[in-house]
C-alpha cells in the first residue's frame, strides 16, 4: 500500500512538474517568437539537432545586433520525432500562440505535409529547410522551400551525366521512399530526353541490407554510369558489396550522401563518387565561408548541409521580418516573396519565381578518402 | 435534484459524456482540442485491440495494419469513387473487416505465439505493399488532399466539428462494444479467454467466435483509420509502421485490458505524456519510457486492469450491482 502511494505520488509530481514547466520559451517582453518543429528524437534526431543549432546561431546573431526593429527574437523549439501526428499537434500549438509569427520545419516530407493545412489555414509561413516532396509547396500559399528539389537536382544530374561526362548507358539504384522515387523519376526523364539509354531502374526498400541481386544484375548489363539516389548507410553497403563482387562502376549520386559517414563506412569502395551539393564547407563563396566560420566558432565542428539549409531558412525568415515588420503573420509571406539578392550559405536564393527556389549546386567528389571540389 | 442524484449513482457515464461535450465551451486553445481529437482516435484503436487482446486473449501485435487499411480505403473511396464520407466510413470498416476475415480464417488454427507472429507479419507486409504499390497507393509519396468529412452535404471544417465527430464515434464504439460484451457473444469470448477447452466443451464454437471477434476488431480499427485520413488529410505509409502497433499495445499495457475503461485511459495517458513533457525537448522520451517501466514494475496489469468495470450504460436500477471477478464462484446468494 505504501509502495503504491509512493509511486502514485511520484507520478503525480512528475506530471505536475512537466505541466508547470510550461511553454519551453521564456516569456520575453515585447518579443517576437519563431517556431521550430524538428525531430530531436527518433530516427532523424541528428538532423533535427543540426536544425536547432543553426537556427539558434542565426537568432543569437540577430538579437546581439539589436533584434528586428528593436524587438528581440525568441525561438520556440518542439520535438516532432519525425512523426506526422506529432507535427500536426505542434502546428496547432504554434498557431494557437499569438506571439509566434512564422514556423521553420519540419525535416521529413511526410511530417511537413501533414502539418501544412494547419499553417495554411492560420496564414502562417511554413518554411522547411529540407522537405523535398514536389507537391508540398502546391498545397497552399504559405509553404516555402529552401532545398533544391529533385525536380531540379534530378535533371541537373542528368545533364551532368549525359552532357558533361558523355555517358550513354545508365543504370539507376534508388531508395523507395518519397524522395528516392522523385529523384529517380526526374533523372531518368531528363536523361532519356538527352538521348541516354536507361539500362535498368532498381528500387530497394529502406532498411534493406543485401543488395547482391541488384549488383549481379547491373554487373551483367555493364552500364557506363550508375546513378544512385540513396543515403549513406545504403550507399556504402551497396558499394562494399559491389567491390566484393568485383563490380566497379562510375557512380553519380545525390547531395544526400554528403557526410563524413559515407567516407568512414565506404572506405576505398566509394572512391570516385560524384555528387552535387547545396553546401560545401570549402565552397569559396563568401556567404558559405561566413557560415562555416561562425558555426565552427560556436559549436566546434564543421557544419553539414542540413545545418546550412536550416541556417538559410532562418536567415531568409529574419530578412523577410526585417523588411515587413513583425505585426502580422500573413505579411511574412509577402516579405519572403519580395526578397531579392539574398546570399545564403547554400547559394543565392530568391522566391521571385515561385516558392521552390532554383539553386546553384556545387559539384564535389570523393578523392583519396576526402570530399573535394569536382574537377573534370 | 433527486433525479440528478440517482443519475450520479446509477449512470456516472452520462455525466462524463456531458462533461466531454461541454469541454469546448471552456477550452479556448484549439491545441488542447486537437490533442483530445487524437486521444479519441487512439481510444477507438485501443478499444478495438482490446477486443482481441483483452477479451479473447489472442495477442495481436500488428493492429496498425487494419488502421492503415481503413485510412487508405476511405481515402480511395472518397477520392477515386467520389463516395460521400459516411459511405466511405462504413466502407473502410467493412474492407478492414474483410481483411480481418482473410487473416483470421486460415490463421486461427494456429495458437498462441504463432498467430501473434502472423499479425506481425501481416503488418510488415502491408507496410511494404503501401510503400511499393505506386499505382494504387502512390507509394511513399502518400495520398494528398483527402476531402474533409461531409455528412449529408454538410462539410466539416472547424476543429470544433471534428471534436464532436470523434466524440460521437468514440461513444458509438463504447456503447456498441458494451452491448456486445454483455450478450452471449461477449460471454463466449470471456469463456474462451479463461479456458478455451472448457468453453469448447460447454458448446461454444470457439473458432467461429474468435473469427467474429477478429473481424469486428479489424473493422473498428478501420473506422479509426478513416477518421484519421479525413482529419489529417494526408496519409503516407510512414504513419502505419509496426511502431504504431506497439504504441497501441503499450496503451493496453498502461491502461489495463479486459474492460472498456482501461484502453481509453491508456490511450489518453500515452498521448498526453509526450505532450505534457514537450518542454523537456529531447529528454521527454526518457520520461515516457520511465513512466512505462515504473508502471510495469508496480502495477503489471495496468491502471485499470484485472477488473471488469460495469459502465451501467443501460439501466437505472438502484439496487447494488454485483461485479464478478476472475475466480468468483457463480453461486446463488444466501
Amino acid at each position: 500500500m505504501v509502495k503504491k502511494m509512493v509511486v502514485t505520488s511520484t507520478l503525480i509530481v512528475l506530471i505536475l512538474a512537466g505541466a508547470s514547466a510550461g511553454p519551453s520559451a521564456v516569456q520575453a517582453a515585447g518579443g517576437v517568437k519563431i517556431g521550430l518543429s524538428a525531430p530531436l528524437t527518433g530516427d532523424w534526431a541528428e538532423y533535427g539537432n543540426d536544425f536547432k543549432r543553426s537556427v539558434t546561431l542565426v537568432m543569437d546573431k540577430i538579437n546581439k545586433d539589436g533584434g528586428i526593429n528593436g524587438k528581440k527574437l525568441e525561438l520556440v523549439v518542439a520535438d516532432s520525432r519525425g512523426d506526422a501526428k506529432e507535427s500536426v499537434l505542434i502546428a496547432e500549438m504554434f498557431v494557437a500562440d499569438p506571439d509566434i509569427i512564422a514556423q521553420i520545419g519540419d525535416f521529413s516530407s511526410s511530417s511537413t505535409m501533414a502539418a501544412a493545412p494547419v499553417y495554411e489555414q492560420a496564414k502562417m509561413v511554413q518554411i522547411s529547410p529540407t522537405a523535398s516532396h514536389q507537391d508540398w509547396t502546391k498545397k497552399g500559399e504559405f509553404m516555402f522551400r529552401v532545398v533544391a528539389t529533385q525536380g531540379y537536382e534530378g535533371p541537373y544530374n542528368a545533364r551532368w551525366a549525359v552532357n558533361d561526362l558523355k555517358k550513354k548507358k545508365i543504370a539507376t539504384i534508388y531508395i523507395n521512399n518519397d524522395w528516392g522515387v522523385d529523384a529517380n523519376k526526374y533523372f531518368v526523364g531528363e536523361a532519356r530526353k538527352l538521348g541516354a539509354e536507361i539500362a535498368a531502374e532498381e528500387a530497394f526498400t529502406p532498411g534493406e541490407k543485401d543488395f547482391n541481386a541488384i549488383i549481379s544484375k547491373l554487373k551483367r548489363l555493364e552500364p557506363d554510369l550508375v546513378y544512385m539516389p540513396t543515403f549513406y548507410a545504403d550507399f556504402t553497403a551497396i558499394m562494399n558489396q559491389a567491390e566484393r563482387a568485383r563490380f566497379k562502376p562510375t557512380v553519380l549520386a545525390n547531395s544526400s550522401l554528403f557526410s563524413v559517414k559515407t567516407l568512414e563506412m565506404g572506405g576505398k569502395a566509394v572512391e570516385g563518387t560524384m555528387i552535387p551539393v547545396n553546401y560545401f564547407s570549402s565552397d569559396p563563396r563568401p556567404a558559405a565561408q561566413n557560415f562555416t566560420k561562425d558555426y565552427k566558432a560556436l559549436y566546434g565542428a564543421d557544419p553539414n548541409q542540413f545545418a546550412a539549409l536550416a541556417y538559410d531558412a532562418a536567415g531568409l525568415l529574419t530578412a523577410a521580418l526585417k523588411a515587413v515588420g513583425t505585426d502580422s503573420r500573413a505579411k511574412v509571406r509577402e516579405g519572403l516573396l519580395g526578397l531579392r539578392g539574398y546570399e545564403g550559405a547554400t547559394g543565392p536564393i530568391s522566391y521571385a519565381e515561385g516558392r521552390d527556389p532554383a539553386k546553384q549546386l556545387v559539384r564535389i567528389m570523393i578523392k583519396d578518402g576526402q570530399w573535394v571540389l569536382y574537377k573534370p | 435534484m433527486r433525479g440528478l442524484k440517482s443519475i450520479m449513482a446509477n449512470s456516472p457515464v452520462l455525466l462524463i459524456i456531458a462533461a466531454f461535450a461541454a469541454v469546448p465551451l471552456f477550452v479556448a486553445n484549439m491545441y488542447y482540442l486537437q490533442v483530445l481529437v487524437f486521444i479519441g482516435i487512439y481510444a477507438i484503436l485501443a478499444l478495438s485491440l482490446n477486443l482481441l487482446n483483452g477479451y479473447v486473449g489472442m495477442l495481436s501485435i500488428g493492429h496498425a495494419a487494419f488502421y492503415a487499411i481503413g485510412a487508405y480505403a476511405s481515402a480511395k473511396l472518397t477520392i477515386d469513387l467520389q463516395l460521400p464520407w459516411v459511405l466511405a466510413l462504413a466502407g473502410a470498416g467493412a474492407i478492414a473487416g474483410g481483411f480481418g476475415y482473410l487473416i483470421a480464417k486460415p490463421t486461427l488454427r494456429l495458437s498462441g505465439i504463432y498467430m501473434t507472429l502472423v499479425t506481425l507479419g501481416f503488418n510488415m507486409i502491408l507496410f511494404l505493399v503501401l510503400q511499393n504499390w505506386m499505382g494504387f497507393t502512390n507509394g511513399p509519396l502518400g495520398i494528398m488532399d483527402i476531402p474533409p468529412p461531409s455528412i449529408f452535404g454538410f462539410a466539416l471544417g472547424s476543429r470544433l466539428q471534428y471534436y464532436y465527430l470523434i466524440l460521437t464515434l468514440v461513444l458509438l464504439t463504447v456503447f456498441s462494444m458494451h452491448r456486445l460484451m454483455d450478450c452471449r457473444f461477449g460471454r463466449a469470448l470471456t469463456a474462451i479467454r479463461e479456458n478455451e477447452l472448457a468453453a469448447e466443451a460447454t458448446g461454444v464454437d470457439t473458432t467461429r467466435y474468435k473469427t467474429q471477434a477478429f473481424v469486428l476488431s479489424a473493422s473498428y480499427a478501420g473506422i479509426a483509420g478513416s477518421f484519421y485520413a479525413h482529419f489529417v488529410k494526408y496519409i503516407s505509409p510512414d504513419s502505419f509502421t509496426i511502431n504504431e502497433s506497439f504504441i497501441l499495445l503499450a496503451m493496453l499495457a498502461f491502461g489495463g485490458q479486459g474492460n472498456l475503461i482501461g484502453p481509453m485511459v491508456g490511450a489518453a495517458a500515452l498521448i498526453l505524456i509526450p505532450e505534457i513533457f514537450r518542454p523537456l525537448l529531447e529528454y521527454r522520451m526518457f520520461v515516457y519510457g520511465g513512466i512505462l517501466i515504473v508502471m510495469m514494475l508496480v502495477r503489471r496489469q495496468g491502471l485499470f486492469g484485472s477488473r471488469s468495470y460495469r459502465l451501467r450504460l443501460t439501466r437505472f436500477d438502484p439496487s447494488p450491482v454485483r461485479v464478478y471477478q476472475r475466480g468468483d464462484k457463480f453461486l446463488p446468494e444466501g
